[in-house]
Parts: structure tokens; sequence; C-alpha cells
């Protein structure tokens, strides 16, 4: 938790172009507009699904390699998914889940993302 | 088969491996990496229609495919989908590699090691599609007559593969 009065008071830096920005130049932008970014910026989950054709071994092997997950968690998330059906393996923004996902089909798991709920 | 002595996949040292497929091992495993090299190369093809196993080999990338979600997902697969090819169709041409020749053991390192196993996982999804396996039980192939098919074997096969190289990968040097 930071505190917004005393937070990035020492050592904090103005974003670039801030230096000169106006408060009279502030951009305006519809409502739909904010909204949507509000969306997009909620966090995403990374979901691995049930699959009979992947090796438990494999998945493990991959949990491990494209997460750095311990032998022991990436077999907790492979059981999670082999008993419940699914399970949450790595959270984040858009684009860092969508880049989970990829990484995830390129090793041929059945990944997909959803909003974090 | 003849019994073996040593495993197909070993790990020899940090980044070194040892292959070791019997003559008519490597020709099956190139013939079946050539159709399934084909077969992600028309994925490519807007025109070639969705079958299952393309399906399988590119999945949704989203749980939800309610209006937002189908648009994200078009998005994604009209950004990924062709990088997803490349990289397949790469880890499968660096795994034919070392099919070649006549030696039956080959030195192999790590990253030539993991596009191996990608590649071998890869036939198994295609495998286990066209066989129809929907479910862990059918993946038991309990029923005996089944389980002796040709295209089972091939998938058994894969899947010993497949985890003598897990096992290496994972092994400590």
């Amino acid at each position: 938790m930071t505190d917004p009065l005393t937070s990035g008071a020492v050592g904090s830096t103005l974003p670039p172009g801030s230096a000169t920005a106006s408060i009279t130049e502030v951009e305006t932008r519809p409502i739909e507009e904010v909204d949507s970014s509000v969306e997009e910026d909620r966090p995403w989950v990374v979901i691995v699904w049930n699959d009979p054709i992947n090796l438990m071994s494999y998945v493990t092997f991959v949990l491990q390699k494209l997460f750095g997950y311990s032998l022991e968690k990436a077999t907790e998330l492979m059981l999670e998914v082999h008993h419940e059906g699914r399970s949450a393996v790595a959270n984040g923004s858009r684009e860092q889940a969508e880049m989970h996902v990829f990484r995830l089909h390129e090793h041929g798991l059945w990944a997909t993302m959803e909003h974090d709920s | 088969m003849l019994r073996r002595r040593r495993p197909p996949v070993e790990r020899l040292g940090p980044d070194s491996f040892a292959l070791r497929l019997e003559t008519n091992e490597r020709e099956v495993l190139s013939r079946l990496l050539d159709e399934l090299d084909g077969l992600v190369a028309s994925a490519g093809d807007p025109t070639s229609g969705t079958t299952p196993v393309i399906s399988r080999l590119f999945p949704p990338a989203f749980t939800d495919h309610d209006g937002e979600n189908a648009e994200r997902d078009a998005e994604y697969q009209r950004l990924m989908r062709e990088e997803l090819i490349t990289s397949r169709r790469a880890a499968i041409a660096e795994s034919r590699e070392w099919l070649v020749g006549e030696a039956a053991e080959r030195l192999i390192d790590e990253a030539k090691l993991t596009a191996m196993l990608r590649s071998l996982n890869s036939l198994r999804l295609v495998l286990g599609s066209l066989l129809g396996i929907a479910d862990d039980l059918d993946s038991d192939l309990a029923d005996e007559a089944v389980a002796d098919s040709p295209d089972h074997q091939l998938y058994a096969w894969t899947g010993w593969l497949l985890e003598w190289t897990v096992a290496a990968l994972s092994a400590h040097e």
C-alpha cells in the first residue's frame, strides 16, 4: 500500500514531457473511451485447461520452463488442471497475458485468458 | 522390437544430450514431421477452413466468446497465428535435421532437443485429435484391439519418446 501524500516524495521523477505540460492542455476523451481503457486495465488471468492428450510430465515441465516455477509448484498447478479441469497459472496486463497465452500455445497447451474476477 | 540397452534420449552434460533412434524410428518420425509441417503450413491459408486438428493446434486465446472477446480473439489470431505457424515450422525443421543420415546416436544441444520436444507434442496433438481422444479414459486405451491399431501405436510411441525427452531435459546435470 502506498500513501498518495508521501509516496514518491523522495527520488520521484516526472513522467517524460510533464515538465512542459500545461493544465490547460489536459486531454479530454469521450466517456466510452475512458471506460474502455479502465476495462482493459483490469488484470487478466491466464488459464490452462485439462487436456487428455498432453502428458502430465510435459505440462509440469512447460510450466517450470515458461514461468520459472519450482517442480513442486508446477506439479501442484498441473494436478489442479488434471483434477479441477483448469488452473490459473499466471496473471498480468492484457499484453503480458497474451504473451503467456502465446507461449503456452507454442508448447501445445490449451490456454486462454480472462479478466480476473 | 529390440530391447534397448540405453534410453532413447539422455542428458550427457549441461548442454549436451544423446538422441538414439533406430533407422526405422527415424524414418517414421521424419515422415510424420513432414506431414505435420504441411498441416501447420496450411493453417495460414484462410480458405483452408477449420478442422478439429487445426483448432487444437491453434486454440482461441480468450475464455469467453461474447461480443467483445470475440473481437479480441479475432485480433489475437490475426496478429499471432502467423507467428505461431512460423515458430512451429522452425521447430519442425530443427527436429528433422537430427533425423537424416545413418548414425544411430546423435549429440544435440538443449535448444535443439527443446525444438524436438515441441514437435513431438504437436504430433501427439494431431494424432490424438485424429483418433478422437476426448477424455482421460480414451487415452488409457483399455480396448486392446483399438490399442493395437497402427495409429494408436504411433500415438503411444510418440508419447513414449516425449516422456523420455521430458525426463532428459528435467534431469540434473
